[in-house]
């Protein structure tokens, strides 16, 4: 059984765990939770940090974000690429949800994230085959205007998602794929690209 | 299908608001009222919240209300944020069933109006909260199953709605919604 492999520093290292679940069957359950340790472990800064290595600590967990989401979507077989990044234009990471491919976009900061900012995502998504969507996760959620913005009068390709909706794909009892589900079924319903996975969750229960 | 059992739906921005409707509702409401509460996931997803709104009608809620924050104490940004809240359920025949309700400036005020005449006008109720409980975090349920009504209605105008839009929606004059065919 393969589990979820870490850096020197505790951070998910997410190519040497991707090529250990391409190798052997995951535990499911023990991942996740050692995804979810992890998730909760990011929540807080260490104590005491000066002000550059806060910063410098902050960046890294943005992109271990993206490395937590990735590993996730490898342990529920979602054939996950992880991004490549050298000079010049970056490759995103992928994953695939009952065969759609949905690039990903992860920030991990205080501000919401704008309009402006999944405009710029939705652009990397002209490039790509017709029918590639994005998933865009914001552990700082949304400024109010952005999914109106995204949504009025476009053609919709982008699914937003914030920090709770992370939480609960970690959670034992939920997934990615179904998040990711709840939020594809919503945006062709109705048109909203948000629809938290926590509000059909209390819809269910009416 | 439960016909006899009076049942009021509600949507809110989040955590909070889920705590204070559970904790306050069922005070207001006939006893033996179901009270459910959906959580939309802020303000950015509020102007969706028809879709919830129409998913509990169909469910028999007769009666939904929208809660949000106004994040304003201004009456012209209050009466137009209502209006574009009110629009969207229009847009999808729902105005009838639900019920847009803003508290001023936002939630923590109407725990507030406990402890000060004008909470309204308080420009950081969240804060000025925490300091009348010494310090300590609001535990958001427990202040609203405790909020005395009487007072808090004098003292709040929108916490004085709110309760009003409860109180139409239990007389025994208010007629539930039609049901709605779904096939």
């Amino acid at each position: 059984m393969a589990d979820i492999l870490f850096d020197a520093k505790g951070s998910v290292d997410l190519h040497a765990t991707l090529r250990a679940l391409q190798q052997h069957k995951p535990s499911v359950a023990s991942c996740k939770a050692q995804l979810r340790q992890r998730w909760d472990v990011l929540q807080a800064p260490p104590q005491d940090l000066a002000p550059s290595a806060l910063r410098a600590w902050k960046a890294a967990r943005g992109y271990e974000l993206e490395s937590i989401l990735l590993a996730l979507a490898a342990v529920e077989g979602l054939q996950p690429s992880p991004p490549f990044r050298r000079k010049g234009e970056q490759i995103d990471g992928l994953l695939v949800v009952d065969h759609r491919p949905l690039l990903l976009e992860a920030k991990w900061q205080e501000a919401a994230v704008t309009a402006a900012e999944v405009f710029a995502f939705q652009g990397k998504l002209r490039g790509k085959l017709v029918g590639t969507l994005g998933l865009f996760v914001s552990v700082g959620s949304f400024s109010e205007d952005a999914p109106a913005a995204v949504a009025y009068g476009k053609e919709i390709n982008v699914l937003l998602a914030d920090c709770d909706d992370v939480g609960l794909a970690l959670d034992p009892k939920h997934a990615l794929k179904a998040v990711v589900r709840v939020k594809l079924r919503q945006a062709s319903l109705t048109g909203d690209v948000y629809y938290p996975f926590k509000t059909w969750l209390d819809e269910e229960t009416a | 299908m439960n016909e006899g059992i009076f049942k009021v739906g509600f949507v809110v921005e989040g955590d909070r608001d889920k705590e204070f409707v559970e904790g306050l509702a069922p005070r207001v409401l006939p006893s033996g009222s179901r009270v459910h509460v959906v959580r939309v996931g802020g303000k950015a997803a509020l102007p969706w919240s028809f879709s919830t709104v129409a998913h509990l009608v169909a469910r028999g809620y007769g009666h939904v209300m929208v809660l949000a924050d106004a994040d304003t104490d201004v009456p012209s940004e209050i009466r137009q944020y209502q209006r574009r809240l009110e629009s969207n359920l229009r847009r999808f025949g729902l105005d009838r069933e639900a019920r847009i309700c803003l508290a001023v400036p936002m939630l923590e005020a109407w725990l507030l109006a406990r402890y000060v005449d004008d909470p309204e006008r308080d420009p950081d109720p969240k804060h000025t909260l925490e300091r009348c409980l010494d310090g300590a975090p609001p535990v958001i349920g427990a202040l609203a199953k405790e909020l005395p009504l009487d007072i808090a209605r004098r003292r709040s105008k929108s916490f004085d709605t709110f309760v009003q839009t409860l109180e139409e929606f239990a007389s025994p004059h208010a007629r539930p919604a039609r049901k709605r065919r779904t096939s």
